[in-house]
């Protein structure tokens, strides 16, 4: 009589258990779907080579949007990646150094996100190989996002849609630093910036450059300024590192502090001009307000520094000459890249 | 009430049938390798505070190292992998127990750090959280704006008044991480035979006041020397690098 009960019990139980499994199986979030996409590289733009590990997927973007928006990547819940990079300022956020390092010596000017998937070396010292690599070091670093990733996936993994886009999009079963880097990585090589005046000027689908842009463009090309001898090809930047005598004494050591070596002191990447009139303010310390500070740095051949690069010295440019060089590179603005609302936030779309 | 009498007949056989197995030999020998922090000839603790070369009242408060490739090579030469990565953590002595396969044993190796095709450009979130050299297993170990592990960080602070009493407040910090700082450990004197079911124990002694020297040319002046974080002072690495590996003996 005692084991009747007892079975009638644990038959109970059984029927409660499955039917919480029923339940439970109902709440999970339904299996997506994956697939490989194309992404749309301008023409005269060289393709890009993708890691075998994160060819791009239309999950594996979305994803990286998702996490380049989500303030859980801080420490506090109160920055995510575009407090720094705004799209509006070509991924810049404005500020001389970013608010996020007011104070740091190693604080420095928020640099333009575009045109990544090309670059072959990040960061200003240039000590970072990747996309994926890269990742890692605002989330780490005290003056960004200033938290160990660790808390941060702990933040992540209860979200269940992150979760599910993970595990569709890279087969892991919750998020992790792999997906992490890879799914940022991912979205920001959707970062492509190719349509300006200037691209649809060389590729002969306009004929609208006024007088002053042909002086200027041809000023930027010309040996007299030397322009283009480092902002060079179709990203303008050559990835180099220069010191261009922008201070006798520098107080960020730039790329020695990679090297270690006094000749690479002062000397920063070089970075890219598209979009240059939206990502004021300039240089790696934000010290130029305006495109018209730096010309007239330039023409004035910088400050000596033993490190500095031969190719900076005083221009003799007219005043003129000056605004047609700004006038050319005002051309550079994309003003589709920074409206494009696939780079937006995911709640704006 | 039949069930359960053929249950406990159950049980009673199957208990009769172990009692009948064969005893299986060992087919393997055990080697422990502990891990034995000293200053000087005391046991090492992090936050105590020691005497240096200098008389600098100064405390450790971290101590942590890559162990790499620790392994032992046996008399054909052949080198036998014991453990890849280990992330120590010198706050404690850690002791490592492996089976190992019977014979004559030369010698006991190991690296201080990463080796190269595991340093630069190398992606920790390629690792399972569970391996040291993963984003959550190295623990800090890693710059990550020029990417590569910190193989050791040894920091404290030390009293460079000279005032008995005073507290300590003046830093040092020695980060080691450079390609070049990556240094091999061999002893090779260990002729070690074992036999199957053998138990040997290794001690590796670390004197930890010898990181700052051993009172000649290599000591390390806290009041002149006190940070590097590698490329910044290469100088003062190398010579941590090497004062470090030079602070271990083999204990049998």
């Amino acid at each position: 009589m005692h084991l009747r009960s007892l079975n009638k019990k644990c038959i109970s139980l059984l029927l409660v258990g499955l039917l919480v499994c029923v339940f439970s199986c109902n709440t999970t979030q339904p299996e997506l779907k994956d697939s490989v996409i194309k992404i749309k590289v301008p023409a005269h733009f060289p393709s890009i080579n993708y890691p075998e590990d994160n060819t791009p997927t239309n999950l594996r973007v979305e994803l990286g949007r998702l996490l380049f928006y989500d303030v859980r990547l801080s420490a506090d819940n109160d920055i995510n990646c575009a407090t720094c990079h705004v799209q509006s300022a070509a991924f810049t956020d404005g500020e001389k150094i970013s608010s996020t390092a007011p104070s740091s010596k190693f604080g420095r000017n928020s640099p333009t996100l575009s045109n990544l998937a090309w670059a072959p070396i990040l960061m200003s010292e240039g000590g970072v190989i990747s996309l994926e690599l890269q990742a890692l070091a605002p989330l780490h670093d005290s003056l960004e996002m200033g938290q160990n990733m660790i808390l941060a996936l702990n933040k992540l993994n209860e979200d269940p849609l992150l979760k599910n886009m993970s595990k569709a999009a890279y087969h892991r079963d919750s998020i992790d630093p792999y997906v992490v880097t890879r799914a940022l990585a991912n979205f920001q090589r959707t970062m492509i910036s190719g349509d300006t005046r200037y691209d649809r000027h060389i590729n002969n689908m306009t004929s609208d450059f006024s007088q002053e842009e042909l002086r200027g463009m041809a000023l930027f090309f010309s040996e007299r300024t030397n322009c283009s001898s480092c902002h060079s090809g179709v990203f303008f930047t050559d990835y180099g590192f220069y010191n261009i005598g922008l201070y006798q004494n520098y107080d960020d050591i730039g790329r020695e502090r990679k090297t270690q070596t006094t000749k690479d002191r002062g000397k920063f990447k070089t970075p890219t001009l598209r979009n240059i009139a939206l990502t004021s303010p300039y240089m790696h310390d934000g010290s130029f307000s305006t495109l018209q500070e730096v010309i007239e740095f330039y023409n004035n051949g910088g400050s000596d520094n033993p490190n500095k690069d031969t190719r900076v010295s005083a221009l003799n440019l007219t005043l003129s000459e000056q605004n047609d060089l700004i006038a050319f590179l005002n051309t550079l603005t994309d003003w589709n890249f920074v409206q494009n609302k696939k780079l937006m936030p995911p709640v704006t779309e | 009430m039949k069930n359960i009498s053929l249950i406990f007949i159950s049980f009673l056989l199957l208990a009769s049938c172990k009692e009948n197995e064969p005893i299986i030999k060992p087919t393997k020998a055990t080697i422990n390798i502990t891990f034995d922090t000293r200053w000087q000839d005391q046991d090492f603790a992090i936050e105590q505070v020691y005497y240096d070369n200098f008389n600098h009242r100064i405390r450790i408060d971290k101590f942590m190292s890559y162990i790499s490739k620790l392994g032992l090579e046996n008399s054909n030469g052949n080198f036998i992998e014991l453990k890849d990565f280990y992330l120590a953590d010198y706050s404690t002595d850690p002791t490592f127990t492996f089976e190992i396969d019977p014979g004559t044993y030369n010698k006991l190796l190991f690296g201080l750090g990463i080796p190269l095709a595991y340093n630069k450009n190398q992606d920790p979130a390629q690792y399972p959280s569970t391996s040291p050299l993963s984003v959550s297993g190295s623990q800090g170990m890693f710059w990550f704006w020029d990417t590569g592990y910190i193989f050791t960080k040894f920091e404290g602070k030390a009293d460079l008044s000279g005032t008995e009493g005073e507290p300590l407040l003046d830093n040092f910090l020695f980060h080691l991480g450079a390609d070049t700082l990556y240094r091999k450990i061999s002893f090779t004197n260990l002729a070690m035979n074992l036999q199957a079911g053998d138990t040997k124990s290794l001690t590796l002694r670390i004197r930890v006041d010898q990181i700052l020297g051993t009172g000649n040319s290599e000591d390390i002046d806290i009041a002149n020397e006190n940070i590097t974080h590698s490329n910044n002072s290469i100088a003062l690495a190398i010579k941590v690098a090497d004062n470090y590996s030079n602070a271990f003996t083999l204990v049998e």
